[in-house]
Protein backbone atom coordinates (compact mmCIF):
# COMPACT_ATOMS: atom_id res chain seq x y z
CA UNK A 1 0.00 0.00 0.00
CA UNK A 2 1.32 3.36 -0.98
CA UNK A 3 0.15 5.21 2.08
CA UNK A 4 -2.85 6.71 3.67
CA UNK A 5 -4.40 10.13 4.01
CA UNK A 6 -7.26 11.92 5.75
CA UNK A 7 -10.74 12.07 4.32
CA UNK A 8 -13.34 14.44 5.65
CA UNK A 9 -16.90 14.83 4.45
CA UNK A 10 -18.57 17.96 5.77
CA UNK A 11 -22.18 19.01 5.40
CA UNK A 12 -23.86 22.01 7.00
CA UNK A 13 -25.72 19.72 9.35
CA UNK A 14 -22.86 17.58 10.60
CA UNK A 15 -19.44 16.07 10.00
CA UNK A 16 -20.37 12.93 8.09
CA UNK A 17 -16.97 11.33 7.98
CA UNK A 18 -13.50 12.03 9.34
CA UNK A 19 -11.20 9.09 8.88
CA UNK A 20 -7.98 7.75 7.41
CA UNK A 21 -8.22 6.09 4.01
CA UNK A 22 -5.93 4.71 1.33
CA UNK A 23 -7.97 5.65 -1.73
CA UNK A 24 -10.98 7.74 -2.69
CA UNK A 25 -12.94 7.33 -5.90
CA UNK A 26 -15.43 10.04 -6.68
CA UNK A 27 -17.38 11.33 -9.64
CA UNK A 28 -16.49 14.88 -10.55
CA UNK A 29 -18.57 16.98 -12.90
CA UNK A 30 -16.46 15.87 -15.84
CA UNK A 31 -15.75 12.27 -14.98
CA UNK A 32 -14.53 9.85 -12.36
CA UNK A 33 -11.35 10.40 -10.47
CA UNK A 34 -9.45 8.42 -7.93
CA UNK A 35 -7.19 9.94 -5.35
CA UNK A 36 -4.29 8.14 -3.78
CA UNK A 37 -1.75 9.38 -1.29
CA UNK A 38 0.65 12.08 -2.58
CA UNK A 39 -1.92 13.40 -5.00
CA UNK A 40 -1.40 16.89 -6.34
CA UNK A 41 -3.41 19.69 -4.71
CA UNK A 42 -6.74 19.92 -6.47
CA UNK A 43 -10.11 21.59 -6.15
CA UNK A 44 -12.96 20.22 -8.19
CA UNK A 45 -16.74 20.25 -8.36
CA UNK A 46 -18.45 16.94 -7.71
CA UNK A 47 -21.45 15.44 -9.41
CA UNK A 48 -24.27 13.60 -7.70
CA UNK A 49 -23.08 10.04 -7.24
CA UNK A 50 -21.85 7.43 -4.86
CA UNK A 51 -18.33 7.82 -3.57
CA UNK A 52 -16.05 4.96 -2.68
CA UNK A 53 -13.27 5.01 -0.14
CA UNK A 54 -10.95 2.38 1.23
CA UNK A 55 -10.65 2.38 4.99
CA UNK A 56 -8.38 -0.28 6.56
CA UNK A 57 -8.23 -2.04 3.21
CA UNK A 58 -12.00 -2.29 3.12
CA UNK A 59 -14.14 -0.70 0.45
CA UNK A 60 -16.83 1.58 1.83
CA UNK A 61 -19.28 3.95 0.26
CA UNK A 62 -21.11 7.20 0.76
CA UNK A 63 -23.69 9.10 -1.26
CA UNK A 64 -22.61 12.65 -1.99
CA UNK A 65 -25.16 15.04 -3.44
CA UNK A 66 -23.00 17.50 -5.32
CA UNK A 67 -20.35 19.63 -3.69
CA UNK A 68 -16.68 20.44 -3.87
CA UNK A 69 -13.71 18.17 -3.33
CA UNK A 70 -10.47 19.65 -2.17
CA UNK A 71 -7.14 17.89 -2.04
CA UNK A 72 -4.61 19.78 0.03
CA UNK A 73 -1.40 18.99 1.76
CA UNK A 74 -1.45 19.49 5.48
CA UNK A 75 0.03 22.99 5.60
CA UNK A 76 -2.79 24.62 3.70
CA UNK A 77 -5.57 22.54 5.11
CA UNK A 78 -4.74 23.01 8.75
CA UNK A 79 -3.36 26.54 8.68
CA UNK A 80 -4.78 28.45 11.57
CA UNK A 81 -5.73 25.33 13.51
CA UNK A 82 -3.77 23.41 16.12
CA UNK A 83 -4.07 20.04 14.45
CA UNK A 84 -0.75 18.34 13.96
CA UNK A 85 -0.24 16.11 10.97
CA UNK A 86 2.46 14.12 9.36
CA UNK A 87 4.10 16.37 6.74
CA UNK A 88 3.47 13.76 4.06
CA UNK A 89 -0.19 13.71 4.93
CA UNK A 90 -2.73 14.67 2.41
CA UNK A 91 -6.13 15.94 3.43
CA UNK A 92 -9.12 15.42 1.23
CA UNK A 93 -12.10 17.50 2.22
CA UNK A 94 -15.49 17.24 0.62
CA UNK A 95 -18.05 19.91 1.29
CA UNK A 96 -21.53 19.03 0.20
CA UNK A 97 -25.09 20.12 0.87
CA UNK A 98 -26.03 16.62 1.75
CA UNK A 99 -24.10 13.39 2.21
CA UNK A 100 -24.74 10.05 3.85
CA UNK A 101 -22.66 6.97 4.51
CA UNK A 102 -23.71 3.86 2.66
CA UNK A 103 -24.44 2.10 5.93
CA UNK A 104 -26.76 4.88 7.10
CA UNK A 105 -29.03 5.00 4.09
CA UNK A 106 -32.49 3.54 4.34
CA UNK A 107 -32.64 1.46 1.20
CA UNK A 108 -36.42 1.11 1.12
CA UNK A 109 -36.84 4.85 1.35
CA UNK A 110 -34.29 5.53 -1.35
CA UNK A 111 -35.97 2.99 -3.61
CA UNK A 112 -39.35 4.61 -3.05
CA UNK A 113 -37.87 8.02 -3.82
CA UNK A 114 -36.42 6.62 -7.03
CA UNK A 115 -39.75 5.22 -8.15
CA UNK A 116 -41.54 8.42 -7.29
CA UNK A 117 -39.03 10.51 -9.18
CA UNK A 118 -39.21 8.16 -12.13
CA UNK A 119 -42.99 8.40 -12.20
CA UNK A 120 -42.96 12.16 -11.90
CA UNK A 121 -40.44 12.50 -14.66
CA UNK A 122 -42.71 10.80 -17.15
CA UNK A 123 -45.84 12.59 -16.01
CA UNK A 124 -44.58 16.13 -15.90
CA UNK A 125 -44.95 18.13 -19.06
CA UNK A 126 -43.30 21.29 -17.90
CA UNK A 127 -39.62 21.38 -18.73
CA UNK A 128 -38.69 22.69 -15.33
CA UNK A 129 -40.66 20.04 -13.45
CA UNK A 130 -39.01 17.35 -15.52
CA UNK A 131 -35.66 18.78 -14.62
CA UNK A 132 -36.53 18.83 -10.93
CA UNK A 133 -37.71 15.24 -11.11
CA UNK A 134 -34.48 14.29 -12.84
CA UNK A 135 -32.51 15.91 -10.04
CA UNK A 136 -34.48 13.96 -7.46
CA UNK A 137 -33.92 10.81 -9.48
CA UNK A 138 -30.18 11.26 -9.63
CA UNK A 139 -30.09 11.83 -5.88
CA UNK A 140 -32.05 8.63 -5.27
CA UNK A 141 -29.85 6.69 -7.67
CA UNK A 142 -26.71 7.93 -5.93
CA UNK A 143 -28.08 6.80 -2.58
CA UNK A 144 -29.03 3.40 -3.97
CA UNK A 145 -25.61 2.88 -5.47
CA UNK A 146 -23.97 3.72 -2.18
CA UNK A 147 -26.23 1.22 -0.43
CA UNK A 148 -25.41 -1.42 -3.00
CA UNK A 149 -21.70 -1.00 -2.56
CA UNK A 150 -22.07 -1.20 1.21
CA UNK A 151 -24.20 -4.33 0.92
CA UNK A 152 -21.92 -6.13 -1.55
CA UNK A 153 -19.10 -5.46 0.83
CA UNK A 154 -20.92 -7.05 3.73
CA UNK A 155 -21.87 -10.09 1.73
CA UNK A 156 -18.36 -10.56 0.42
CA UNK A 157 -16.94 -10.80 3.90
CA UNK B 1 -64.95 40.32 51.33
CA UNK B 2 -64.38 38.09 48.35
CA UNK B 3 -66.20 34.84 48.68
CA UNK B 4 -64.18 31.81 49.63
CA UNK B 5 -65.30 29.55 46.83
CA UNK B 6 -64.29 32.06 44.15
CA UNK B 7 -60.81 32.43 45.64
CA UNK B 8 -60.36 28.68 45.82
CA UNK B 9 -61.29 28.45 42.16
CA UNK B 10 -58.76 31.09 41.20
CA UNK B 11 -55.99 29.38 43.10
CA UNK B 12 -56.77 26.16 41.31
CA UNK B 13 -56.76 27.76 37.89
CA UNK B 14 -53.48 29.59 38.53
CA UNK B 15 -51.95 26.32 39.67
CA UNK B 16 -52.90 24.52 36.49
CA UNK B 17 -51.58 27.40 34.39
CA UNK B 18 -48.34 27.16 36.30
CA UNK B 19 -48.12 23.47 35.48
CA UNK B 20 -48.43 24.27 31.78
CA UNK B 21 -45.87 27.06 31.81
CA UNK B 22 -43.44 24.89 33.74
CA UNK B 23 -43.80 22.10 31.21
CA UNK B 24 -43.26 24.53 28.33
CA UNK B 25 -40.20 25.91 30.05
CA UNK B 26 -38.69 22.47 30.36
CA UNK B 27 -39.45 21.55 26.77
CA UNK B 28 -37.87 24.79 25.57
CA UNK B 29 -34.81 24.20 27.74
CA UNK B 30 -34.26 20.76 26.23
CA UNK B 31 -34.71 22.12 22.72
CA UNK B 32 -32.34 25.03 23.26
CA UNK B 33 -29.62 22.59 24.11
CA UNK B 34 -30.23 20.68 20.90
CA UNK B 35 -30.33 23.89 18.89
CA UNK B 36 -26.99 24.92 20.34
CA UNK B 37 -25.52 21.55 19.40
CA UNK B 38 -26.76 22.04 15.85
CA UNK B 39 -25.10 25.43 15.65
CA UNK B 40 -21.84 23.84 16.74
CA UNK B 41 -22.24 21.06 14.19
CA UNK B 42 -22.18 23.55 11.30
CA UNK B 43 -18.86 25.06 12.36
CA UNK B 44 -16.51 22.72 10.45
CA UNK B 45 -18.49 23.21 7.25
CA UNK B 46 -18.64 26.98 7.61
CA UNK B 47 -14.98 27.41 8.33
CA UNK B 48 -14.04 25.18 5.39
CA UNK B 49 -16.23 27.11 2.96
CA UNK B 50 -14.86 30.42 4.20
CA UNK B 51 -11.33 29.12 3.98
CA UNK B 52 -11.77 27.87 0.42
CA UNK B 53 -13.37 31.14 -0.60
CA UNK B 54 -10.50 33.08 0.85
CA UNK B 55 -7.98 30.93 -0.96
CA UNK B 56 -9.77 31.31 -4.24
CA UNK B 57 -10.15 35.05 -3.83
CA UNK B 58 -6.49 35.26 -3.01
CA UNK B 59 -5.63 33.41 -6.19
CA UNK B 60 -7.82 35.37 -8.54
CA UNK B 61 -7.27 38.72 -10.06
CA UNK B 62 -9.69 41.17 -8.39
CA UNK B 63 -10.83 42.29 -11.82
CA UNK B 64 -12.07 38.80 -12.66
CA UNK B 65 -14.21 38.81 -9.56
CA UNK B 66 -16.10 41.83 -10.80
CA UNK B 67 -17.89 39.58 -13.26
CA UNK B 68 -19.61 37.61 -10.54
CA UNK B 69 -23.13 38.97 -10.20
CA UNK B 70 -23.40 38.20 -6.51
CA UNK B 71 -20.36 40.31 -5.73
CA UNK B 72 -21.41 43.26 -7.84
CA UNK B 73 -21.94 46.42 -5.84
CA UNK B 74 -24.35 48.77 -7.52
CA UNK B 75 -24.04 52.51 -7.29
CA UNK B 76 -27.20 54.50 -6.47
CA UNK B 77 -29.31 51.72 -5.01
CA UNK B 78 -33.07 52.12 -5.38
CA UNK B 79 -34.58 49.02 -3.84
CA UNK B 80 -33.60 46.97 -0.87
CA UNK B 81 -35.01 43.59 0.07
CA UNK B 82 -35.35 42.97 3.77
CA UNK B 83 -35.60 39.44 5.11
CA UNK B 84 -37.23 39.44 8.55
CA UNK B 85 -36.84 36.24 10.51
CA UNK B 86 -39.47 35.67 13.18
CA UNK B 87 -41.12 32.62 14.72
CA UNK B 88 -44.24 30.70 13.79
CA UNK B 89 -45.43 30.41 17.34
CA UNK B 90 -45.94 32.87 20.14
CA UNK B 91 -45.46 32.66 23.90
CA UNK B 92 -41.83 33.56 23.61
CA UNK B 93 -41.67 36.87 25.42
CA UNK B 94 -40.41 39.87 23.52
CA UNK B 95 -38.61 37.79 20.88
CA UNK B 96 -40.83 38.72 17.95
CA UNK B 97 -41.53 42.24 19.17
CA UNK B 98 -37.82 42.99 19.22
CA UNK B 99 -37.41 41.72 15.68
CA UNK B 100 -40.33 43.84 14.46
CA UNK B 101 -39.03 46.91 16.23
CA UNK B 102 -35.66 46.51 14.57
CA UNK B 103 -37.32 45.86 11.21
CA UNK B 104 -39.52 48.96 11.44
CA UNK B 105 -36.53 51.03 12.47
CA UNK B 106 -34.52 49.78 9.51
CA UNK B 107 -37.41 50.39 7.11
CA UNK B 108 -37.68 54.00 8.37
CA UNK B 109 -33.95 54.49 7.88
CA UNK B 110 -34.07 53.15 4.36
CA UNK B 111 -37.10 55.26 3.60
CA UNK B 112 -35.27 58.33 4.83
CA UNK B 113 -32.59 57.54 2.28
CA UNK B 114 -35.27 57.43 -0.39
CA UNK B 115 -35.16 53.68 -0.94
CA UNK B 116 -37.97 51.30 -1.73
CA UNK B 117 -38.18 48.30 0.56
CA UNK B 118 -39.25 44.81 -0.46
CA UNK B 119 -40.16 42.59 2.41
CA UNK B 120 -39.59 38.86 2.71
CA UNK B 121 -41.04 37.64 5.96
CA UNK B 122 -40.16 34.35 7.59
CA UNK B 123 -42.50 32.94 10.22
CA UNK B 124 -46.22 33.37 10.80
CA UNK B 125 -45.69 36.14 13.32
CA UNK B 126 -43.87 38.40 10.88
CA UNK B 127 -46.51 37.78 8.20
CA UNK B 128 -49.22 38.68 10.70
CA UNK B 129 -47.45 41.76 11.94
CA UNK B 130 -46.65 43.23 8.54
CA UNK B 131 -50.17 42.61 7.28
CA UNK B 132 -51.19 45.54 9.45
CA UNK B 133 -48.34 47.79 8.34
CA UNK B 134 -49.29 49.95 5.40
CA UNK B 135 -46.67 52.02 3.67
CA UNK B 136 -46.27 53.00 0.05
CA UNK B 137 -42.54 52.44 0.25
CA UNK B 138 -42.96 48.93 1.54
CA UNK B 139 -43.90 46.03 -0.71
CA UNK B 140 -44.49 42.60 0.74
CA UNK B 141 -43.23 40.20 -1.87
CA UNK B 142 -42.87 36.87 -0.17
CA UNK B 143 -43.65 35.16 3.05
CA UNK B 144 -42.39 31.82 4.30
CA UNK B 145 -44.27 30.32 7.19
CA UNK B 146 -44.81 27.02 8.92
CA UNK B 147 -41.25 26.00 8.21
CA UNK B 148 -40.06 23.00 10.11
CA UNK B 149 -39.28 23.72 13.75
CA UNK B 150 -35.75 22.53 13.23
CA UNK B 151 -34.30 24.67 10.44
CA UNK B 152 -32.98 22.50 7.66
CA UNK B 153 -30.57 23.26 4.91
CA UNK B 154 -33.14 22.85 2.14
CA UNK B 155 -35.21 25.69 3.57
CA UNK B 156 -32.15 27.89 3.78
CA UNK B 157 -31.34 27.02 0.19
CA UNK B 158 -34.83 27.92 -0.97
CA UNK B 159 -34.69 31.32 0.67
CA UNK B 160 -31.14 31.98 -0.50
CA UNK B 161 -32.04 31.05 -4.07
CA UNK B 162 -35.02 33.34 -4.01
CA UNK B 163 -32.95 36.23 -2.68
CA UNK B 164 -30.24 35.62 -5.27
CA UNK B 165 -32.72 35.58 -8.13
CA UNK B 166 -34.20 38.78 -6.80
CA UNK B 167 -30.77 40.29 -6.69
CA UNK B 168 -29.52 39.14 -10.05
CA UNK B 169 -32.87 39.75 -11.68
CA UNK B 170 -33.94 36.34 -12.75
CA UNK B 171 -30.61 35.07 -13.91
CA UNK B 172 -30.56 31.82 -11.98
CA UNK B 173 -27.13 31.13 -10.65
CA UNK B 174 -27.35 27.46 -11.46
CA UNK B 175 -29.86 24.98 -12.73
CA UNK B 176 -30.74 23.80 -9.25
CA UNK B 177 -32.76 26.92 -8.61
CA UNK B 178 -36.39 26.14 -8.17
CA UNK B 179 -37.78 28.78 -10.45
CA UNK B 180 -41.34 27.72 -9.80
CA UNK B 181 -41.06 29.71 -6.59
CA UNK B 182 -40.46 32.91 -8.41
CA UNK B 183 -43.25 34.31 -10.45
CA UNK B 184 -42.46 36.56 -13.34
CA UNK B 185 -44.26 39.55 -11.88
CA UNK B 186 -42.09 39.33 -8.81
CA UNK B 187 -39.11 40.01 -10.95
CA UNK B 188 -40.24 43.18 -12.61
CA UNK B 189 -38.22 45.07 -10.13
CA UNK B 190 -34.89 43.88 -8.98
CA UNK B 191 -33.31 44.82 -5.71
CA UNK B 192 -29.90 46.39 -5.28
CA UNK B 193 -29.12 44.83 -1.96
CA UNK B 194 -30.53 42.28 0.44
CA UNK B 195 -30.45 42.59 4.20
CA UNK B 196 -31.51 40.22 6.93
CA UNK B 197 -33.01 41.15 10.28
CA UNK B 198 -32.70 38.25 12.66
CA UNK B 199 -31.94 37.45 16.24
CA UNK B 200 -28.47 36.48 17.26
CA UNK B 201 -28.10 33.94 20.01
CA UNK B 202 -25.52 35.17 22.49
CA UNK B 203 -26.35 33.05 25.50
CA UNK B 204 -29.38 31.62 27.24
CA UNK B 205 -30.20 34.91 28.87
CA UNK B 206 -29.29 37.19 26.04
CA UNK B 207 -30.40 37.44 22.44
CA UNK B 208 -29.92 40.46 20.25
CA UNK B 209 -31.46 41.49 16.98
CA UNK B 210 -28.89 42.02 14.31
CA UNK B 211 -28.76 43.36 10.81
CA UNK B 212 -26.83 41.24 8.32
CA UNK B 213 -25.88 42.73 4.96
CA UNK B 214 -26.54 39.68 2.87
CA UNK B 215 -26.10 40.68 -0.77
CA UNK B 216 -23.89 41.83 -2.41
CA UNK B 217 -21.62 39.32 -0.75
CA UNK B 218 -18.94 40.82 1.40
CA UNK B 219 -16.04 38.46 1.07
CA UNK B 220 -14.58 37.34 4.34
CA UNK B 221 -11.26 38.97 5.14
CA UNK B 222 -8.03 37.53 6.49
CA UNK B 223 -6.56 35.98 3.38
CA UNK B 224 -2.96 36.05 4.53
CA UNK B 225 -3.37 33.08 6.85
CA UNK B 226 -4.15 30.66 4.09
CA UNK B 227 -1.47 30.30 1.49
CA UNK B 228 -2.63 28.10 -1.34
CA UNK B 229 -0.02 25.95 -2.92
CA UNK B 230 0.70 27.36 -6.34
CA UNK B 231 0.30 24.11 -8.23
CA UNK B 232 -3.27 23.54 -7.11
CA UNK B 233 -5.40 22.41 -10.01
CA UNK B 234 -8.88 23.80 -10.39
CA UNK B 235 -11.50 21.86 -12.26
CA UNK B 236 -13.55 23.34 -13.88
CA UNK B 237 -11.98 26.76 -13.97
CA UNK B 238 -11.47 28.68 -10.79
CA UNK B 239 -14.11 31.26 -11.56
CA UNK B 240 -16.70 28.69 -12.53
CA UNK B 241 -16.02 26.85 -9.31
CA UNK B 242 -16.42 30.07 -7.40
CA UNK B 243 -19.63 31.04 -9.12
CA UNK B 244 -21.31 27.66 -9.16
CA UNK B 245 -20.20 26.06 -5.96
CA UNK B 246 -18.44 28.18 -3.41
CA UNK B 247 -20.45 31.39 -3.53
CA UNK B 248 -23.86 29.69 -3.45
CA UNK B 249 -22.69 27.51 -0.60
CA UNK B 250 -21.43 30.54 1.27
CA UNK B 251 -24.64 32.46 0.70
CA UNK B 252 -26.85 29.53 1.69
CA UNK B 253 -24.77 28.99 4.74
CA UNK B 254 -25.26 32.59 5.87
CA UNK B 255 -29.03 32.08 5.76
CA UNK B 256 -28.77 28.68 7.40
CA UNK B 257 -26.73 30.15 10.23
CA UNK B 258 -29.23 32.98 10.62
CA UNK B 259 -32.11 30.50 10.78
CA UNK B 260 -30.32 28.33 13.31
CA UNK B 261 -29.46 31.32 15.45
CA UNK B 262 -33.02 32.57 15.25
CA UNK B 263 -34.45 29.23 16.29
CA UNK B 264 -32.06 28.92 19.23
CA UNK B 265 -32.95 32.48 20.25
CA UNK B 266 -36.66 31.79 19.97
CA UNK B 267 -36.37 28.79 22.23
CA UNK B 268 -34.21 30.63 24.73
CA UNK B 269 -36.67 33.52 24.75
CA UNK B 270 -39.54 31.10 25.26
CA UNK B 271 -37.69 29.43 28.07
CA UNK B 272 -37.11 32.78 29.77
CA UNK B 273 -40.70 33.89 29.29
CA UNK B 274 -42.05 30.63 30.62
CA UNK B 275 -39.79 30.61 33.64
CA UNK B 276 -40.96 34.16 34.42
CA UNK B 277 -44.55 33.05 34.04
CA UNK B 278 -43.99 30.08 36.33
CA UNK B 279 -42.48 32.18 39.10
CA UNK B 280 -45.16 34.86 38.64
CA UNK B 281 -47.79 32.17 39.02
CA UNK B 282 -46.08 31.05 42.22
CA UNK B 283 -46.25 34.59 43.60
CA UNK B 284 -49.87 34.90 42.61
CA UNK B 285 -50.72 31.64 44.35
CA UNK B 286 -48.99 32.88 47.50
CA UNK B 287 -50.92 36.16 47.46
CA UNK B 288 -54.19 34.44 46.79
CA UNK B 289 -53.61 31.94 49.58
CA UNK B 290 -53.02 34.85 51.93
CA UNK B 291 -56.24 36.52 50.85
CA UNK B 292 -58.04 33.20 51.14
CA UNK B 293 -56.83 32.60 54.70
CA UNK B 294 -57.70 36.14 55.74
CA UNK B 295 -61.16 35.73 54.31
CA UNK B 296 -61.55 32.41 56.08
CA UNK B 297 -60.45 33.88 59.39
CA UNK B 298 -62.74 36.86 58.90
CA UNK B 299 -65.58 34.48 58.24
CA UNK B 300 -64.91 32.54 61.43
CA UNK B 301 -64.60 35.73 63.50
CA UNK B 302 -67.82 36.95 62.02
CA UNK B 303 -69.61 33.75 62.93
CA UNK B 304 -68.20 33.77 66.47
CA UNK B 305 -69.33 37.35 66.92
CA UNK B 306 -72.77 36.44 65.75
CA UNK B 307 -73.01 33.49 68.19
CA UNK B 308 -71.63 35.54 71.13
CA UNK B 309 -73.88 38.45 70.23
CA UNK B 310 -76.87 36.13 70.04
CA UNK B 311 -76.08 34.47 73.38
CA UNK B 312 -75.58 37.85 75.06
CA UNK B 313 -78.87 39.08 73.72
CA UNK B 314 -80.63 36.03 75.15
CA UNK B 315 -78.93 36.43 78.54
CA UNK B 316 -79.77 40.11 78.75
CA UNK B 317 -83.46 39.30 78.48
Amino acid sequence: MSGTFNLKILTPERVVLDTVVSQVTATARDGQLSILAHHEPLVTALGIDALKYWEDGEEKSAAVIGGVLEVANHQTATAGTDQAHNPDDLIVTIISDSAELGTEIDEARAKKAEQRAEAEKTQKVDKLDTQLAEMALSRAVARLRAVEIARDRRRGR
Amino acid sequence: MANLKAIRGRIRSVKSTQKITRAMQMVAAARVRKAQARTLATRPFTSKVVQMLQQVVHETNPIDLLDLPLLEKRPNPKRVALIVISSDRGLCGSYNTNVFKAAIKRIRELKAEGLQVDLISIGLKAAGFFKRVKDENLTKIKSYSNLSVVPNYETAKLIADYACILYTHGKPKNNEVSEDDVKVEDLETRVDSVEIIATQFINLGKQETQLIKFLPVELPKGVDNFPLSAETIFEPSLLELMEEELLPKYVENVIYQALLDASASELAARMGAMSNATSKAGELIQDLTLVYNKARQGDITQQLLEIVGGAEALQGK
